[in-house]
């Protein structure tokens, strides 16, 4: 009898070991992740200014977010600068991943140095960056020297999303790269060399071969890249703070401005749920595609 | 004439080599460089100068005041290794049941796990502040550490390594009766230790470079990191020359550089490692 009641017991103890060894974590993630996701929306019908409780006001938020020009404009240079961003992040690192991915000597080094401004914080790049970018900056001067115009980095309302998209693609190219690198060495090397024995040129072997190997690398990159565009404030905060005139201001510095500047945690929260809404669907894609096995 | 092409050809790989390195440090250089120039030279010069004319430590004195380097050092310090203390103990308690147990709900628990990945903390920064205020935690070091205390990244780095462990070791220890946790804690955990250290250096840096969450919930000026410091600096609210804020800039990012200079095979590898395969 003995033996069985310590069999009893034993099953039991394996049936909810997992959840225990769960639990903390679950804990955690629900309290720092999942609650204040559905905070956000909840918080998205309220009017609330910290000091007194929210109350509750319907779509009052939505509503004037639809007709202020602001979070448009937000809405607009969010999309803009994900389609300046995102096809960059596309082709770059994978240009980068085929050069470091070569056998030659030294080229561990070379992976290291393209590394460097990845390991650096966005703060130290965006310091090195806006330096460059001032009217008589460094890269001006340089384009003078060559005869071309100076160029209103910062101040050009025109330009300057294209300078805040260029700091991004200067920190984030290495990450992509190194996801690229790791597909290019899955590839068999035989494949290719059995296409350079049937006499392909270097770019049909890359064009034919390479890239349809790559496909899931491919959509990972461009599903992260297109996260990460969604998300991009630090660029916008430390080089243009949203100028000029609102011409960088981006959906999170706006949520940033209204929540953390003028106290409107509503208000905010609603600019944030539009936020959740679309990353959400690109998480739904993204899982959808990773459980058909098409993504890494 | 073999041979002659082959060398050409290898001087071709070389040169684009350099040139696209070239793009990646010749900014870093520049900090650097205009971080020993002295009040007198110029900054705005035609032709750019790399070469200070007349180095100096000068702006490195006025940006260790500034910056108030020893306090916020040991800040960013304390945030950063109790961070990957709780990373390493969460998500190792998280992954080893979803690596190595079945149960009811495993496959919703990954993908609900998947999912944060996606979200960015900027999406639910504001109930998070709420939150956090709520707790009473606002100006203290808990209120950066707690959220960040588990990440999806940390816990699949680790259920990938604890997946590859064969399942005849567990076995054993079972039949020598062993609970469950001790399997984990005796068994499993020693045999990720090099899983658990990728992670912990991985993090570090991840941490300490992270700056929006800590500004926002870190407003005494005692408790603030250095990139707080740094980003303030930047934005101007302190009228710093660019000499200084170089300095600072490339005070700031040393430690970092000298930190991923040993480590580097881990950040190579590392990053594929956690989210990518599955």
């Amino acid at each position: 009898m003995k033996i069985m009641e310590d069999f009893h017991y034993w099953k039991f103890k394996r049936k909810i070991a997992p959840y225990l060894f769960l639990l903390p974590g679950l804990i955690m993630l629900s309290l720092f992740f999942f609650w204040p996701i559905l905070n956000t929306f909840r918080y998205s019908f309220c009017k609330y200014d910290v000091i007194t409780p929210p109350v509750y006001i319907g779509l009052q938020n939505y509503n004037r977010l639809l007709t202020d020009q602001s979070f448009i404009q937000a809405l607009q240079n969010t999309v803009k600068y994900s389609l300046i961003v995102v096809p960059c992040l596309i082709v770059i690192p994978l240009f980068l991943a085929l050069l470091i991915d070569q056998n030659l000597k030294y080229i561990k080094f070379f992976r290291v140095l393209y590394y460097l401004p990845r390991i650096m914080s966005l703060v130290v790049a965006g310091v090195i960056w806006k330096f460059m970018f001032q009217s008589d900056g460094v890269i001006n001067s340089l384009l003078t020297f060559v005869g071309f115009g100076k160029v209103g980095w910062l101040s050009s309302p025109k330009v300057a999303i294209f300078s805040v998209a260029i700091l991004t693609i200067w920190i984030a190219s290495a990450y992509y790269m190194i996801i690229y690198l790791a597909g290019l060495q899955s590839i068999p090397v035989s494949l290719i060399e059995s296409a350079k024995i049937d006499g392909a040129s270097k770019f049909r072997r890359l064009w034919h071969i390479i890239i349809p190997l790559m496909k899931p690398y491919i959509l990972t990159v461009t599903l992260v890249s297109t996260v990460g565009a969604m998300r991009v404030f630090g660029e916008v905060y430390i080089l243009t703070s949203g100028g000029p005139g609102g011409a960088t201001n981006v959906l999170t510095y706006f949520v940033y401005q209204r929540a953390f500047s003028f106290m409107k945690m509503g208000y905010a929260s609603a600019a944030a749920s539009i936020l959740l809404g679309i990353l959400i669907i690109v998480s739904i894609i993204y899982m959808y595609l990773f459980s058909k096995g098409e993504i890494k | 004439m073999k041979f002659k092409n082959k060398n050409s050809k290898l001087f071709v790989q070389y040169l684009v080599l350099i040139l696209v390195a070239l793009i990646f440090i010749t900014p870093i250089f520049w900090l650097v460089s205009n971080s020993f120039k002295s009040m007198n030279e110029r900054l705005f010069t035609y032709p750019p100068r790399l070469i200070p004319q007349q180095p100096t430590l000068n702006n490195f004195r006025e940006a260790i005041d500034l910056v108030n380097i020893f306090r916020s050092t040991f800040n960013s310090f304390v945030i950063a290794i109790s961070t990957v203390a709780l990373n390493l103990l969460f998500c190792s308690l998280t992954a080893y049941p979803l690596a190595r147990m079945n149960f009811a709900g495993k496959n919703g628990i990954l993908i609900l796990i998947l999912a944060t990945f996606m979200i960015p903390t900027q999406a639910i920064i504001v109930p998070l502040f709420i939150l956090v205020q709520k707790m009473g935690l606002v100006d203290t070091y808990a209120a950066v550490i707690l959220p960040l205390g588990i990440t999806a990244f940390g816990i699949f780095l680790l259920r990938n390594a604890f997946i590859t462990i064969p399942g005849e070791l567990e076995e054993a220890a079972r039949i020598d009766g062993c609970s469950e946790f001790g399997i984990f804690y005796k068994i499993m955990l020693p045999l990720v230790k090099p899983s658990l250290a990728a992670l912990a250096i991985l993090q570090f840096v991840t941490i300490w470079n992270r700056f929006l969450w800590p500004m926002i919930t870190l407003r005494n000026v005692e408790i603030q990191t250095l990139q707080i410091r740094l980003v303030k600096l930047a934005r101007g609210l302190f009228g710093a020359d660019w000499r200084v804020l170089s300095a600072a800039a490339f005070m700031v990012a040393i430690p970092v550089i000298i930190f991923f200079l040993i480590f580097q095979k881990f950040f190579i590898s590392g990053v594929t490692e956690g989210a990518l395969k599955q």
